[in-house]
């Protein structure tokens, strides 16, 4: 492939990545993931790389939202200040912890939380279903 | 549960979503999405405004981290001319069609992303 054509493919890629973080669904694995297996960039490299591409797709996002008025402003500052605090604890703690641990937590954590959520979308679609079913019997 | 227990679960969360963001450089949002959503499911009943104003409030924590890592000299952004335009294009066109996608559909892309990240995190 010419450089041109994977520039641009490149940027195809990217901007698919950002709609989706701009619809909230959080994609940082995805450039992470592409970055690193298909680009051969560094983890480290591609993580920081994540955070910078999630700075510029989330406040391009967060322009369009203010004028829909969708963000409150008092409980994001707090929450956004609160979070800092957590990033400078973990940047100062960061090297007594195992990383490889705390992401396994973590990971196992997010499996959980997910799969609760589908479970509950699909305990929920069953049981409309059972509704509906219930109700064109009577 | 009392509005007070919950904002403090709400402000370990956020200090907890910044601590992964600096730990692990990705879930912060996540852990702070699911907190919101569900300890405030009264305030904010539509899952797209927590998602909104999750992702809003990692916005300084990750310029923080950035900044953070470019310090350490781990920020390379010699390939990131390519990527700028159109992330901050994508991120503007998503916000401008997440109204019009159903909050059901945006909660299933979301679980499906976090169920992705944590197979990630445990086993990538």
């Amino acid at each position: 492939m010419n450089d041109n054509a994977s520039k641009i493919s490149e940027a195809l890629i990217s901007l698919a990545i950002a709609v989706l973080s701009g619809l909230g669904v959080g994609s940082g694995g995805l450039l992470v993931i592409w970055l690193t297996l298909l680009k051969g960039v560094s983890p480290e490299t591609a993580r920081g790389l994540n955070l910078l591409f999630f700075v510029f797709s989330a406040s391009a996002a967060l322009l369009v939202h203010c004028t829909k008025g969708k963000i409150r402003l008092g409980t994001v500052s707090l929450l956004s200040a609160l979070a800092c605090i957590g990033t400078l604890v973990g940047v100062t703690v960061g090297s007594a912890i195992e990383p490889s641990l705390l992401r396994k937590i973590f990971g196992a954590m997010l499996i959980l939380s997910g799969g609760y959520t589908v479970f509950g979308k699909i305990r929920a679609f069953v049981k409309s279903k059972a509704k509906a079913h219930l109700d064109n019997v009577r | 549960m009392a509005k007070r227990i919950k904002n403090i679960f709400l402000a370990i969360a956020a200090v907890a979503a910044g601590l992964c963001n600096a730990l692990i450089g990705a879930g912060g949002g996540i852990l702070l999405s699911f907190a919101l959503g569900g300890l405030f499911s009264d305030e904010l009943p539509d899952k797209r405004d927590v998602y909104v104003n999750s992702q809003a409030a990692m916005i300084p924590c990750c310029i923080l981290s950035c900044v953070i890592y470019a310090y350490k000299g781990l920020l390379d952004t010699s390939g990131f001319a390519v990527l700028a335009i159109p992330a901050a294009i994508g991120g503007a066109l998503g916000s401008i069609i997440l109204p019009s996608i159903k909050s059901g559909i945006i909660q299933l892309l979301f679980a499906a992303a976090v169920i992705w990240s944590g197979f990630r995190m445990m086993f990538g």
